[in-house]
């Protein structure tokens, strides 16, 4: 009988089954803050945040998929933990939930920061879910309006119109005087 | 403050908690020890190779039967029997000509 020769395809695929593990590790300890805030800002609470994370992080693990730059990566990890959000919000159960507790997203392992930073979170947090992921991805992720509009799967005046609006909604939140 | 870095602070203080962070690891952790798994089940399910001794089963088979369909061609050759109904078989003839030969003979004798 013949016996398993050192370079035979299943230990190279074992090679690249831990490499491709250890690059999952890897993106998991550079991007998690990423994914997280976009979850995040899609589902607009901490659980679902990890839920979606977790969901986000297996398909990565799972697809292997084959980005371009890291540009690409961020974009697909985006583009892909929006999606689940989206698809966890518009599911039959979670209509069914009762209003989120905007309470907890102030709990100290969420949010350390200054009493103003936790306000004005809770205030984007609480737009509408396409201002929000507007305003995160145009604000904090400093995407450009065509980015976003490739991201999200909408149009540009679309997502114009929704940072416009946002905008109003968070000046009257906040206080239009000094933001 | 402006808006974007009023955002960008807020944001800024959020990070993924520690304890998500290693559950999920844990996770994927699991998930590769699966699929390691699954390869060794596939690794033990694949054919494996033919060995030499096959290959020499195969052709001494192969050999056979060709000896085999040689033999049944020369047997049938062998034992052919050509039919041509106008023609008589060779020894039928043989004993119509003598028996023609026997019947003109007195003719002959007459004369």
């Amino acid at each position: 009988m013949l016996s398993i020769q050192s370079d035979s395809p299943g230990n190279a695929a074992k090679r690249q089954a831990i490499r491709l593990k250890e690059d999952s590790f890897a993106a998991v300890d550079k991007y998690q803050d990423l994914v997280y805030r976009t979850a995040l800002t899609v589902t607009g609470n901490q659980w679902d945040a990890e839920d979606i994370m977790q969901e986000v992080f297996l398909k990565y693990f799972q697809s292997h998929p084959v980005f371009q730059n890291e540009v690409h990566e961020r974009s697909w990890l985006m583009k892909v933990t929006i999606n689940a959000g989206k698809n966890l919000i518009r599911s039959g159960w979670y209509k069914k939930r009762t209003e989120i507790d905007w309470g907890r997203l102030t709990a100290k392992e969420e949010i350390t920061g200054a009493e103003r930073s936790a306000d004005v979170l809770q205030a984007v947090l609480s737009l509408p879910e396409r201002y929000r992921i507007a305003v995160y991805l145009y604000y904090y992720e400093e995407l450009s309006i065509r980015e976003i509009a490739d991201v999200t799967g909408s149009t540009e005046a679309a997502v114009s119109q929704q940072l416009s609006r946002a905008r109003n909604k968070l000046r009257k939140k906040l206080g239009g005087a000094d933001i | 403050m402006n808006l974007k870095q009023s955002i960008k602070d807020a944001y800024d203080h959020v990070h993924t908690p520690a304890d998500v962070t290693e559950r999920l690891k844990q996770e994927l952790y699991q998930k590769g020890l699966e699929e390691e798994n699954d390869e060794v089940t596939y690794q033990a399910a694949e054919p494996q190779k033919p060995a030499i001794g096959r290959y020499f089963l195969y052709i001494a088979a192969s050999l056979l039967l060709c000896a085999g369909g040689v033999l049944a061609a020369w047997s049938m050759q062998s034992q052919r029997v050509d039919f041509n109904p106008g023609k008589p078989t060779p020894g039928t003839v043989t004993t119509v000509t003598d028996s023609v030969q026997e019947t003109t003979e007195p003719t002959d004798v007459q004369n």
